[in-house]
């Protein structure tokens, strides 16, 4: 008796999303354009080392609600036996990338802050040998940039250096590489170069210091890791490894089990 | 297509197992040549403060520093020296030892490493071993997994032997 009506509301709940499509497809396609540009800013402003940038993002909140939307709309997909649960299903796929988009943030934030902080001795060391070999600052910064390793600091060097060379005061473009970077490291770095400017002492044996502090700062992080990798490994084999000898073991018991319930 | 699929499985399970192990044995032999280099690097330190004077690297020296450079690169400072013309003999002298003293720190770090990992990557190995084993055994007894299983055991044995491999290596 009541398969008629199942059936009838359950045409009703298909038909709703034609409706709603035609709606919010425009409103789909504007949230597109402007959370692909704000996608393309942070992945502008993680390139260039500005990540003082990141703290507050331009256009966040529809750049969140595209990353919902674009984990929402596979989940519908794949979820149309479903019926109506499909959009249960996606709203609540869509409502949690919204919710963790913040923490995915500053997550790559302070990933791009510990590559900056792991590059900077290399960074330090390489200014203090281009000034050994006779170079002006502007010219060792520029040096600096050339022959780094990519990366995040490396850009935010050349950026730096391209600003010295185009006529800022160096020690002004440092500072000004400090607050794109957001990194409380580079203000003791600053002041200690601007003393010894005042006093007229040599850049090269303080860069020296510094490179050598920053990489023993370096090796204290590698050093709290890998006392932690054991720890690590350990869950690792019991979370994802031991589990797969259940999963083959699990057949053919269930097999087992189906044969004696069925006598 | 059934008959393929366990022994595709098998094939890729043993490539995920050996991957974090062969790994380790790249790690050693990069250690090696480091250890190497760091020696070869004091040794033309000296000869630069004896001869007080910017000794041109030789080329053999040269190619094996270059050659070390992505995985340290720290090298990068080094070879910069070669480019600097007006560089002392006592700066140059100083760089080397910098970068000798760092390999031999980075060795040194490296090895305790592998020697704290060793044992945990040893048991993922044993353990990532196991189910290939029973699928194996099962087969023999007419027992075979269906393909949903198999993706599902390959996932996780992926997943597992990449955490296996990213936690075993810390970079400094």
């Amino acid at each position: 008796m009541l398969a008629p009506v199942a059936a009838r509301a359950r045409g009703h709940l298909m038909e709703v999303p034609y409706v709603v499509w035609i709606v919010l497809a425009p409103a789909g396609f504007a949230l597109a354009v402007f959370g692909t540009r704000g996608f393309a800013q942070l992945h502008a402003s993680l390139r260039e080392g500005d990540l003082a940038a990141l703290a507050r993002p331009p256009r966040w909140p529809l750049t969140r609600a595209f990353g919902g939307l674009l984990a929402a709309a596979p989940v519908a997909a794949i979820t149309g036996d479903l019926g109506a649960g499909r959009w249960l299903a996606a709203l609540t796929a869509g409502a949690l990338a919204y919710a963790t988009a913040p923490q995915f943030l500053a997550s790559t934030r302070a990933r791009a802050g510990r590559e900056v902080l792991d590059h900077l001795p290399l960074h330090l060391e390489l200014v203090a040998l281009a000034l050994d070999g006779g170079s002006t600052f502007t010219t060792a910064l520029a040096m600096c940039a050339e022959h780094a390793p990519d990366g995040v600091l490396r850009r935010a060097w050349t950026r730096m250096a391209l600003e010295a060379r185009s006529g800022t005061e160096p020690l002004e473009a440092m500072r000004e590489m400090e607050e794109r970077l957001g990194l409380r490291v580079f203000g003791p770095l600053l002041a200690a170069l601007r003393s010894a400017e005042k006093f007229e002492l040599p850049f090269a044996p303080l860069l020296r210091e510094k490179a050598r502090h920053a990489a023993a700062s370096r090796f204290a992080r590698a050093e709290q890791r890998a006392r932690a990798a054991p720890l690590k490994l350990w869950a690792a084999l019991m979370l994802c490894i031991v589990p797969c000898s259940l999963v083959v073991i699990a057949f053919p018991v269930a097999r087992l089990l189906a044969w004696i319930a069925g006598g | 297509m059934d008959d393929v699929a366990p022994i595709v499985a098998l094939t890729a399970i043993a490539a995920l197992i050996a991957w974090p192990a062969f790994d380790a044995w790249r790690r050693r032999a990069l250690s090696r040549e480091a250890s190497a280099v760091a020696i070869e690097l004091l040794a033309y330190a000296a000869a630069v403060r004896a001869a007080r004077d910017c000794v041109p690297l030789e080329d053999p020296l040269r190619s094996r520093i270059a050659g070390l450079r992505r995985a340290v690169p720290e090298i990068a400072g080094f070879l910069l020296t070669q480019d600097l013309s007006r560089l002392s003999a006592q700066s140059l002298s100083d760089a080397a030892l910098r970068l000798s003293l760092r390999l031999r720190r980075r060795v040194a770090f490296e090895r305790k490493m592998l020697a704290r990992t060793a044992s945990g990557l040893r048991r993922g190995a044993v353990a990532a071993a196991v189910p290939p084993v029973l699928l194996v055994a099962f087969a023999a007894a007419g027992v075979v997994l269906p393909s949903s299983g198999l993706v599902a055991l390959l996932t996780l044995e992926a997943l597992g032997c990449w955490l296996l491999w990213r936690l075993a290596r810390v970079d400094i």
